[in-house]
């Protein structure tokens, strides 16, 4: 049913209309207008969070483009990083050597710290080589690119050195060379002793294999005991590498032609160790060392006294100090190393030895730069400090490189005796005889091992000659 | 051609607007209670409809577009006012008001007592049932058309529709059927 007063109301409401001029003009107005072609194509309102907006508003804007290479560049550090780390022949090694370490070139503004990051770079060099030697990796053609770079950064060392000289600290150049020395001498030596470490039981598993007379199972194991020759011959290279390098420093040392003096000192030094190792370490040692070297300094040309006079002449304090600390080094190594038990022959002893020699040797020069203050000759003491502080530093690195070698050392020898005994098993040799010769060996250690020292020693005199 | 092509939709324009343009001003007119301005939005919801079909445009529902156009309309009319003037603070907050509370004290429009009676009915609905039970029974628009002009879907609107003459009934008395639209 329809409410009629519904309906009316209805109507009433359409009574409510434009008047009939309202409507016309209206309408007139309305198609007056000219319709807005162009403006009526749709229009898109470009959101301001759009990816094309942003495209678009950063290629307009050259800033937003160069901080945001800028980030990138830095951002990617995580390759740099990765690159940090890669050794010749991986693919990230030319970055390493050929951007970012130019960059650091570069970057590198005071003489102080191009000598230090020179000296780095020579270090790193070393690093890469006895990894690549001790993992048997190193050959001729990497060996000579690693020899040439090294080559470069030790002379830029040198003239990055000599830079800081004509600046005038002098003390701060004796300083970095002596740390540089150190560096390379400590890794020399530290590979020397690992080497020779892994001899003896190439020649112990010689020994066995002569005993069993199975040519079959000799020529299997023939090639394995050459692959380890060679690693260790490559690893001594590596040592002569480092070792060429330190002491071709020397001799551009504030007072020059001394490069004879601490070779002899060694040499004259490690006798008097072979003779006395034990008993009254310190008395024989100065006896020993200091005899030979006595007249050394009068074969020492005169130039090098006159052309560092002026220099010598404020060097008393900072004598007494390198003294000092000199001393203080010595004296903190040796009370460490007599802490720390060893097994005797192990890596870490002959670590330690070389470490104990190492002090002695400074030990002595600290001796001879005493004598020679005694008589007044002041640039001689100042040299023979230098050496003095090498040689602790040196003892320092490779004291630390025996703590090391403890915490992973024992780790993995055994892992590389199983390899060994895997690498056997391989070659199809009867297992029987594998047994024998370990029941063999393992007698044998003990004598094999007095062996192994012995050789050490003449081993590491040998290259000592060399260079 | 495009002679041919204009007077075409000239000849749209023209029935469209003798057709729709009095419910559009009514429309208008209820809710802003200003004639003056009720004629404004009118002009520019045909001006709308001149642009469009003059570039072409099809128009399959013209009366929901003219109805879509000229609500939003209003409610940007609403905005702005509210923006500039601090009359709608005394008036209910909501932007979509049937008409403002000062109606009689402003409004021109000449109408009988039971017209009047309903438009006041119609303005105490709840704020969502006004606008679909204003164009179903008055205007006779399909809840189809309710929907599109309001966006959202039909059935929600018929559901409007419905509960809305269900209030309606009550607040004015009117027995109205529920099924049935006043006339179309």
């Amino acid at each position: 049913m329809k409410d009629n007063r519904f309906n009316k109301a209805i109507e009433d409401l359409k009574h409510i209309r434009m008047t009939d001029t309202e409507k016309n003009a209206m309408r007139a107005r309305i198609v007056a207008m000219p319709v807005a072609q162009s403006e009526a194509t749709p229009r898109h309102v470009k959101s301001p969070w759009s990816v094309y907006t942003f495209n678009t508003w950063v290629t307009q804007q050259r800033w937003v483009v160069a901080s945001l290479a800028l980030v990138i560049i830095i951002g990617s550090g995580g390759v740099v990083s990765a690159a940090e780390r890669a050794l010749p022949g991986s693919v990230l090694y030319p970055i390493k050597v050929d951007i970012v370490e130019p960059l650091r070139d570069t970057l590198t503004v005071s003489s102080e710290g191009q000598a230090n990051w020179n000296a780095e770079k020579a270090e790193r060099r070393i690093e890469e080589a006895s990894v690549l030697a001790t993992t048997g990796k190193l050959d001729d053609t990497t060996q000579a690119e690693i020899e040439t770079r090294l080559d470069q950064h030790t002379r830029d060392f040198d003239r990055a050195l000599q830079r800081v000289r004509e600046e005038g600290a002098e003390d701060r150049a004796d300083e970095i060379s002596v740390a540089f020395q150190a560096g390379l001498g400590a890794r020399a030596q530290v590979l020397e002793v690992i080497a020779e470490n892994d001899a003896p039981r190439i020649t112990l598993q010689a020994r066995s294999m002569k005993s069993v007379e199975d040519d079959a199972s000799r020529s299997a194991r023939q090639a394995p005991t050459e692959d380890d020759e060679d690693k260790q011959d490559k690893r001594i290279v590596v040592a002569s590498l480092a070792r060429s390098r330190a002491e071709s420093l020397r001799g551009s040392r504030s007072s020059g032609s001394v490069a004879e003096v601490p070779v002899a000192a060694t040499m004259s030094m490690m006798m008097s160790i072979e003779s006395a190792p034990t008993a009254n370490e310190a008395g024989n040692v100065s006896d020993a060392s200091v005899a030979p070297i006595a007249p050394q300094p009068q074969v020492t040309p005169t130039s090098s006294v006159q052309s560092k006079k002026s220099v010598s002449q404020k060097d008393p304090a900072t004598y007494t100090r390198r003294k000092a600390s000199t001393d203080k080094m010595i004296a903190d190594i040796t009370a460490r190393i007599t802490k720390t038990k060893v097994a005797p022959g192990s890596l870490q002893g002959k670590l330690f030895d070389t470490t104990t020699r190492n002090l002695d040797e400074a030990r002595a020069y600290i001796r001879q730069a005493e004598e020679y203050q005694d008589r007044g000759q002041d640039d001689e003491a100042r040299t023979q400090i230098l050496e003095a502080e090498r040689a602790a530093k040196e003892a320092e690195l490779l004291f630390k490189e025996g703590v090391k070698s403890k915490k992973s050392g024992s780790q993995s020898s055994t892992k590389e005796s199983v390899s060994k005994v895997d690498s056997k098993s391989l070659t199809g040799s009867a297992v029987k005889s594998l047994e024998k010769n370990k029941k063999q060996s393992s007698g044998k250690i003990q004598i094999q091992k007095k062996d192994r020292e012995d050789r050490g020693g003449n081993k590491g005199r040998d290259f000592r000659k060399n260079d | 051609m495009s002679q041919t092509q204009h007077t075409t939709h000239t000849k749209t324009f023209e029935s469209l607007y003798s057709e729709y343009s009095d419910a559009i001003f009514r429309f208008c007119i209820l809710r802003v209670s200003d004639r003056d301005i009720a004629l404004d939005i009118t002009q520019e919801t045909f001006t709308r409809l001149w642009q469009s079909l003059g570039r072409g445009q099809e128009m399959t529902h013209a009366r929901s577009f003219l109805f879509t156009i000229a609500h939003r309309l209003i409610i940007d009319w609403y905005r702005k006012k509210k923006a500039v003037s601090l009359e709608g603070l005394s008036g209910p907050d909501d932007e979509e008001s049937f008409e403002p509370p000062q109606e009689n004290a402003k409004m021109d429009i000449e109408m009988e007592s039971e017209g009047r009676f309903l438009v006041q009915s119609i303005s105490k609905l709840s704020s969502s049932y006004r606008q679909p039970v204003y164009l179903r029974y008055v205007e006779g628009l399909s809840p189809g058309e309710i929907g599109e002009i309001l966006n959202i879907s039909a059935n929600a609107a018929s559901v409007r529709i419905n509960r809305g003459l269900e209030e309606l009934r009550r607040i004015s008395g009117y027995t109205i059927e529920e099924s049935e639209p006043s006339h179309i």
